[in-house]
């Protein structure tokens, strides 16, 4: 399992939240990197570089939310090349165009969505 | 009488009646004439006897002689015996019928001494034969006497010839002379007629002329008394000066306008004593002299045509001006003889003081109306009107508003002795007059509610009584009335206004705090809502690792993760409830979708869930549609998810998606009983709390209502009829997309 895209990014600011999430998806053998505002999840990406796999990102969070963290990577150019999946609990507001996962989150979509990709 | 007809008369006379007295006098001198020839022509017949009775005598004498000479009887003689005797005579006669015939008196000289030469001849052969001559003797004599005889018969023959010949010319001459006479009379005859004709026609002509000139002198007579009774009679005063300006005509209406008592007085007044009677006024009310009117003006030659000017005339009395003013307009109209000079002036003066006061009245009413419209509190306008009121049409006035005991006195102006001694009861109109005075007392009323009052006193002394000015005094009181009740609207306005304003300020605070208030519960609901899915996130992963790990209470922890998914249900049902009711509506984002895919994953979906139930599925043409695919889903989930919670749990749930024209039409059906009358008229509101069983609602209630949001907010149509036979129906109506670049491609993954 464990090849060189295989590095799952969780960006989320609730502490129980994040290392449940992680938790499972360690649990189904995914390794996994968390970030607990967006800019730590910038530092981790620019850290992963090509392991990383995905990015569970959420919206609302301290020190830099999930927009900026976006408006970077599209400023950067990075945006096409980097796989994001929003996890929020106000899907509504998600950015167009990306794949959301709603707050509380069915677990058995977001593991075979991770699964297809990863 | 005309040039011509003149000439004709004096050609007509001579040129017809000479000729006539020519024709005439040849007529009655031929006529004259007539017996002088009938007389030569019966002169030519005794001619003729008498020659006849030469030649009877000589033959006689010639036969007497021969048959003597031949029986020798004497009784032979007697022929020749009376024709000796008678023959001078008969000669004597020829000569005087033909004394006027020169030839014939010579052939008669002749004839004489032929005839004298035969008879002696004869004689001498008788007295020879009584001698008793006989044979050679007598035949010598007889050879003589023969050619005598035939010489006298010759000569008589001319004679009877020439007098036949003077008789045909003369029987000739007479004929002619005949035939003139009767051309001439014929002739003067048809002249005279014709003279007597044209003299006749001549005579009815210029009888007709007479005539008719008498009857233009009756007329110009009678025209000139019907102009002077016209001239008198009229109400325009009218005045006629000569070229000196001296009045020689008034008609009485001028008389009366100038103060005389008739025409005579004044045309036999002086300038001076006219101005004593009477004055005048221009426009400006600047004094101008009687001299100063127009008739000097046109007489100046200042004026080829008419003229006129508006004056103000006032009578003198005793020196005193009255107060009854006349306004003239007058017109002066110059009167030209033939050549063109002028000779007389005419002065109209037309009255216009009727219409001169009902224009001051007018302009006076309309100065009265702008006070009282120029403020919407009229109390001071009022005043305003009092006092144009007072010096136009009234010496005293009150204004009073008000009804009963809350009559306010408003305006006062004029004279307090005037003042009117009226009881102010009663508010009907009132004018009276005590002789003197009259009182006039108008309800101000609008709408047939009084709101006031206005009297009037009017010193009849001063003025005379005018029907116009009681209906200006009643228009001026009408507009007043208008401008109190405009007045008391505007103040009940504005007051309005003040408690209007309030109610909207206190309204737009109100507003403002429900919106604050809303604001707030959204913000509320909203951060409670995603507050909570965090934790409840944070409970179901963990619920779920715990499963995944092992070793927990499986169903604890399925029911702590079912108890987490109804609450993460409930937390989406507020969230749309705040969007939908507080924040302006369901956002939907319209992509380009398959209904039929969506309508067949929910179903499917539902089927996983409820494994025991039966639901027919059926998806038939054009299944494109724009709308968001997560709502419509959400649509789709809560119908067939009530479907089978409520229907029958033996009989299929019925699930169709068709076309139908332009629009996608969604059918859910159950079988079970009907839902009440009463529930169905309130399904799709909020907080239901009732099913169709009376059960309590599992969720918060919300679900048609959040399904009927999202269906309004694609400008879509749902519908529900419930009965026994057919169940309970849901129907869904959307509209299709037809367009042919329709994309397929998926834009998003919402889950």
């Amino acid at each position: 399992m464990a090849h060189d895209k295989s590095t799952i990014l969780v960006v989320e600011d609730e502490v129980d939240s994040r290392e449940a999430l992680r938790d499972l998806l360690e649990l189904e053998g995914y390794r996994v990197r968390t970030a607990t505002n967006g800019r730590e999840a910038l530092d981790a990406m620019a850290a992963l570089g090509d392991q990383l796999c995905i990015v569970l990102l959420d919206l609302f969070m301290p020190v830099m939310d999930g927009w900026q963290v976006i408006d970077e990577l599209r400023a950067s150019g990075k945006l096409d090349s980097t796989q994001i999946i929003i996890i929020t609990s106000a899907a509504y507001r998600a950015p167009a165009g990306m794949p959301v996962f709603e707050k509380p989150l069915d677990m058995d979509k977001v593991m075979s969505t991770v699964a297809t990709l990863c | 009488m005309s040039k011509k007809a003149r000439t004709e008369r004096w050609l007509s006379l001579p040129v017809v009646g000479l000729p006539l007295i020519v024709l005439l006098a040849g007529a009655v001198y031929s006529l004259s004439h007539l017996p002088g020839a009938t007389a030569q022509m019966e002169n030519s017949d005794d001619v003729r006897v008498a020659i006849e009775h030469l030649r009877t005598a000589a033959v006689d004498g010639e036969t007497g002689v021969r048959g003597f000479l031949i029986a020798g009887q004497t009784a032979f003689l007697a022929p020749y015996d009376r024709a000796v005797r008678d023959w001078p005579g008969q000669f004597d006669r020829v000569r005087e019928l033909t004394s006027d015939n020169s030839e014939q008196q010579q052939r008669l000289s002749h004839l004489d001494h032929l005839l004298r030469q035969r008879f002696e001849m004869l004689e001498m052969e008788r007295r020879a034969f009584e001698r008793g001559a006989r044979g050679k003797e007598l035949e010598a004599s007889g050879m003589e006497g023969k050619r005598v005889m035939d010489e006298l018969r010759a000569l008589l023959n001319d004679m009877e010839r020439e007098e036949i010949r003077i008789d045909v010319l003369r029987r000739e001459a007479a004929v002619r002379r005949w035939e003139i006479t009767m051309v001439l009379f014929v002739g003067g005859a048809f002249a005279s007629l014709v003279v007597l004709g044209a003299a006749l026609i001549q005579r009815r002509s210029a009888d007709a002329r007479r005539t008719r000139l008498e009857q233009v002198a009756r007329a110009i007579d009678d025209e000139r008394h019907l102009l002077q009774a016209i001239l008198s009679g009229m109400d325009d005063a009218i005045t006629l000066h000569d070229r000196d300006g001296r009045l020689v005509f008034a008609n009485r209406s001028a008389a009366s306008l100038m103060g005389f008592a008739s025409p005579e007085a004044l045309l036999a007044a002086s300038p001076v004593e006219v101005a004593e009677h009477f004055e005048a006024f221009d426009q400006a009310g600047r004094p101008i002299s009687i001299d100063d009117l127009l008739t000097r003006t046109v007489l100046a030659g200042r004026a080829n045509k008419d003229v006129s000017v508006v004056v103000r005339t006032r009578l003198r009395h005793g020196g005193a001006a009255a107060s009854d003013d006349r306004w003239s307009n007058i017109r002066a109209y110059p009167i030209l003889d033939a050549r063109g000079e002028l000779t007389q002036v005419i002065n109209v003066f037309r009255d216009i003081t009727g219409e001169w006061r009902d224009n001051e009245l007018r302009r006076l009413l309309l100065r009265a109306t702008d006070e009282l419209i120029a403020s919407p509190e009229p109390d001071g306008a009022l005043s305003t009107v009092a006092r144009l009121l007072v010096p136009a049409v009234a010496d005293w006035c009150a204004i009073d508003v008000g009804a009963g005991p809350d009559l306010r006195r408003m305006a006062v102006a004029g004279s307090e002795q005037h003042r009117a001694a009226l009881p102010p009861a009663d508010f009907a109109v009132t004018d009276e007059t005590d002789g003197q005075r009259r009182f006039v007392r108008l309800p101000l009323s609008v709408g047939g509610q009084t709101v006031g009052m206005i009297s009037l006193t009017v010193d009849t002394s001063r003025r005379p009584h005018d029907e116009r000015e009681l209906v200006f005094m009643q228009a001026l009181a009408d507009r007043a009335a208008l401008a109190i009740e405009n007045g008391r609207l505007f103040r009940e306005n504005a007051e309005a206004r003040v408690k209007l304003r309030e109610q909207l300020l206190q309204e737009t605070a109100r507003r403002q705090d429900a919106e604050s208030t809303t604001r707030f519960a959204e913000m509320f609901v909203g951060m409670l809502g995603h507050d909570l899915r965090n934790p409840l996130n944070a409970v179901a992963m963990t619920a779920r690792l715990l499963k995944r790990k092992g070793g927990a209470d499986e169903k604890a922890v399925d029911r702590i993760l079912s108890s987490a998914e109804r609450m993460s249900n409930m937390v989406a049902q507020l969230l749309d409830l705040t969007r939908s009711r507080l924040a302006g509506g369901i956002t939907i984002e319209r992509k380009p979708i398959h209904l039929g895919e969506i309508v067949n994953e929910a179903v499917e979906e539902l089927r996983l869930v409820h494994p025991q139930r039966s639901i027919r599925c059926e998806v038939r043409g054009d299944d494109r549609a724009l709308g968001d695919q997560g709502r419509l889903a959400q649509v789709v989930s809560n119908l067939v998810g009530n479907a089978v919670e409520h229907g029958d749990p033996n009989l299929p749930v019925t699930v169709s998606l068709s076309v139908s024209g332009e629009r996608l039409v969604l059918v859910v059906q159950n079988a079970g009983p009907p839902i009440p009358q009463e529930l169905l008229r309130v399904i799709f509101d909020p907080f239901r709390r009732t099913t169709a069983r009376g059960e309590l609602a599992k969720g918060l209630g919300l679900g048609l209502f959040i399904s009927q949001q999202i269906v309004l907010a694609h400008g879509g149509d749902i519908q529900v009829r419930s009965s026994a036979q057919e169940g309970t129906v849901f129907t869904v109506s959307l509209a299709r997309a037809t367009d042919q670049k329709f994309p397929i491609t998926d834009g998003s993954l919402v889950v």
